[in-house]
């Protein structure tokens, strides 16, 4: 019976739903950001200068000036896109070795060596680029 | 457990990943765009976006969507709708295809960069409906169009356009039935228009008319295999070609054309390539055409005519013309050649109502090896005289030059006809009309050959020769077996029916000191006169004799009780329209046919009746027996 139902459980959850092998589009900016969005009933348009990207969970606008490239990716991983420019961040190592606090993510970027940060602002992590 | 854990796996496997397309629409193009092929897509300056090598300004994109469109590669869907037609270009050749759709006029051109080295044949796939839309593809490299059910008419010209001189498959799809239809006064060639070679396939069915010119149309070579096609109507042609046609298989249609039902001419006039053969191949499939045009063709080649099967239903009912550049007279034909014609089987019905028409006519050697040929013509003679047209002409034409008349036949040669086998049966009715005509020697290996004709039955030139088949011809107004020269008769099983005298059942040119020799064969002539020998060459004797000749009658030679030849009069003589009475043969030693002007006159002629066969010895004495009425005959 049991095992019935783990059967019959696993062949749902494979009827109910088939993966994309990419399921992100990964967006990157002329300074090296990335942000990826997920391609389920993904939809961009142009607006004024803007692409707005939407998918199922969200709605945002990419400056399309400032756009390099898009590609599909196979994870999330991608490094984000860090929006807010105001807020005091804290920046490590991808080994989780701190490397100081700074003002604001500018100050950050224009600190440190190049190379991949975690950076946290507020409660929210965030990988960057400092290129 | 395991076995849990290995229905799992395979649950997971079976989990496959959709296919994942990004979708570029710009106006009525969309980039299908697989996501595993897209790679790095560029924005430049925030005003254009390159992907696959395609940059599209960002001005031109309506949208971008992912979905799991199934994409196949080197394919382009174009799917007309009333006043629009949607375009999707698969994205792995959107650099090498670029299109400009206004309504539903979809207008393609495949870049110079498309080679075997880069993406490679390019197929086009149409379907839908649409009233004021077309198809046109420029290119330089082989491609394919596929239809799946299109109704397209194009007001302002062709509905397929193809400017690409390269191979062009036209794949019509099984279960599906497409109509094309083009306007009236354009400055296109067909309906289907292809500067390439063209080479219809596919199992559907595929409707065209053509309101300009030809129905369909390519500048090079067409084949067809498989299709049907119907030509419901052209202003000009039904198919019009150049350097050669080939079918295998299919069923082709012809109606309500102005001109040939299929032409197919040299490409160049001087230094052809060697598939420049004008020629057609035939292998199977089937024709049928009603051409209506004066002096137009059912199947006419520049080149040589080749068929080995199908099936031909070809009618022509248009009467003869005066060209007065060619300054001749011309007239219709079944099938016609420049070159020569070869038929190896198939099955044909053959008819031709007009002025001057013919069954089969061609200037080159005509040679029959098989098939089953009727051959029907109803019209008399087209002539031109004294700068007048005359259809069905009834003056007299001995003097005209043969530029000045055509008349009809069955069959005319201007070469050598060989007949090897088969089964060919031609009756022609009309004034001055011959069965089966060679300008040069003809020559019967085998075969079974009917023929009623109105004038001679089986003329040659030059010599004939009947070395074996079945032969039974009834001549209603001529001779039966004509030759302008010598007349073999070698093997065979020969009927030979001429009218009354001057007219014989076997006529050589003995005004032009040629005979007639037998060597061989089993031979009942039946006419006014006959040829009869007058050297040792022909070895077999022969005897003359009396009767009536009726229809169904039973004529038998015997020696003793020893039946040597038996013949049945053909069921229709005597019954023909029009020409001379047939004649109840007289009592032999009638005189020869008389010599031309000058020379001496023939022997002693076999007028009425006349039967060589094996067994005679000449001085024996044999019994005739036609009916029910016997007498006795010496062999000479």
């Amino acid at each position: 019976m049991k095992k019935g139902i783990i059967i019959a459980a696993a062949l749902a959850l494979c009827s109910a739903s088939y993966a994309y092998d990419l399921p992100y589009l990964v967006f990157q900016t002329a300074a090296g950001d990335e942000k990826s969005v997920a391609v389920d009933g993904l939809e961009m348009t142009i607006s004024g200068g803007k692409l707005v990207v939407a998918n199922s969970a969200e709605t945002q606008e990419l400056d399309l000036a400032s756009l390099k490239s898009m590609k599909f990716s196979d994870s999330s991983s991608a490094i984000q896109l860090v929006n807010d420019n105001n807020s005091s961040v804290e920046v490590f190592s991808v080994l989780g070795i701190s490397c100081g606090k700074f003002a604001d993510i500018n100050d950050a970027k224009a600190s440190l060596r190049p190379g991949i940060y975690v950076v946290k602002i507020g409660a929210k992590t965030q990988k960057i680029a400092v290129k | 457990m395991k076995k849990t854990a290995l229905l799992l796996a395979a649950g997971f496997v079976a989990m496959s990943a959709a296919a994942q397309t990004l979708n570029i629409v710009s106006g009525s193009v969309t980039y299908a765009v697989p996501a595993a092929q897209a790679g790095e897509m560029v924005y430049t300056n925030g005003t254009t976006l390159t992907v696959l090598g395609k940059t599209l300004n960002m001005s031109d994109i309506d949208k971008m969507y992912v979905d799991d469109t199934v994409v196949t590669d080197n394919s382009v869907s174009v799917a007309y709708n009333g006043n629009s037609a949607s375009v999707v270009i698969a994205g792995n050749i959107m650099q090498y295809v670029t299109p400009t759709v206004t309504g539903a006029h979809v207008c393609l051109t495949q870049e110079a960069t498309v080679s075997e080295l880069t993406c490679g044949e390019i197929a086009y796939s149409l379907s839908g409906n649409s009233s004021d839309g077309e198809f046109t593809l420029y290119g330089t490299y082989k491609a394919t169009v596929n239809l799946y059910g299109l109704n397209l008419t194009n007001p302002a010209g062709a509905p397929i356009n193809i400017q690409n001189g390269k191979r062009i498959e036209l794949s019509v799809k099984s279960g599906y039935e497409n109509n094309l239809t083009d306007c009236s006064g354009g400055t296109h060639k067909g309906c289907i228009t292809c500067t390439g070679h063209l080479e219809l396939k596919g199992s559907g069915t595929l409707n065209v008319t053509g309101l300009t010119g030809h129905g369909i149309f390519a500048k090079e070579y067409i084949t067809i295999k498989n299709c049907t096609i119907n030509v419901l109507s052209a202003v000009k042609d039904g198919i019009n070609c150049n350097q050669y046609f080939t079918m295998t298989s299919g069923n082709v249609a012809i109606s309500n054309i102005g001109d040939d039902a299929l032409q197919v001419s040299y490409k160049d006039d001087v230094n052809r390539e060697a598939e420049d053969t004008g020629s057609i191949t035939i292998s199977g499939g089937s024709i049928t055409a009603t051409v209506t045009a004066t002096a137009s063709k059912g199947l006419k080649a520049d080149g040589n005519v080749d068929i080995t099967d199908g099936t031909f239903n070809i009618t022509t009912s248009g009467g003869g013309v005066w060209d007065s550049v060619d300054l001749k007279t011309k007239a219709p034909s079944c099938i016609s050649a420049d070159g020569y014609i070869n038929i190896n089987g198939g099955t044909y019905i053959l008819k031709s109502t007009g002025s001057g028409g013919k069954g089969i006519s061609c200037d080159g050697e005509l040679t029959i090896n098989g098939g089953d040929i009727t051959i029907s013509t109803a019209g008399g003679v087209f002539a031109y005289v004294n700068g007048t047209s005359y259809d069905g002409y009834t003056g007299n034409t001995d003097n005209l030059n043969s530029d000045y008349k055509s008349t009809a036949k069955g069959i005319k040669c201007d070469s050598n006809i060989n007949i090897n086998g088969g089964t060919i049966n031609v009756t022609t009715t009309g004034k001055g009309a011959e069965g089966i005509e060679s300008k040069a020697v003809l020559t019967i290996n085998d075969g079974t050959i009917i023929v009623n004709s109105y004038d001679d039955a089986i003329n040659s030139s030059s010599h004939m020769y009947i070395k074996g088949g079945n032969v039974t011809v009834v001549a209603t107004n001529n001779d039966g077996l004509d030759s302008n020269g010598n007349l073999y008769i070698q093997g065979g099983y020969v009927r030979a029916f001429g009218a009354g005298s001057p007219e014989c059942g076997l006529d050589a040119n003995e005004e032009q000191n040629y005979h007639v020799y037998f060597t061989g064969g089993t031979v009942l002539a039946v006419g006014g006169n006959n040829s009869v020998p007058n050297s040792s060459a022909s070895t077999q004797p022969y005897v003359s004799g009396s009767g009536s000749a009726t229809a169904g009658a039973t004529v038998t030679l015997a020696s003793g009780s020893t039946v040597l030849a038996t013949f049945t009069i053909p069921s229709n003589y005597g019954s023909s329209t029009g020409g001379s009475t047939p004649p109840n043969f007289p009592a032999a030693g009638g005189g020869g046919r008389p010599g031309g002007g000058g020379n001496p006159g023939g022997p002693g002629g076999g007028g009425g009746l006349l039967i060589t066969c094996a067994g005679l010895t000449s001085g024996s004495s044999y019994t005739l027996t036609v009916g029910s009425t016997s007498s006795t005959v010496t062999a000479k």
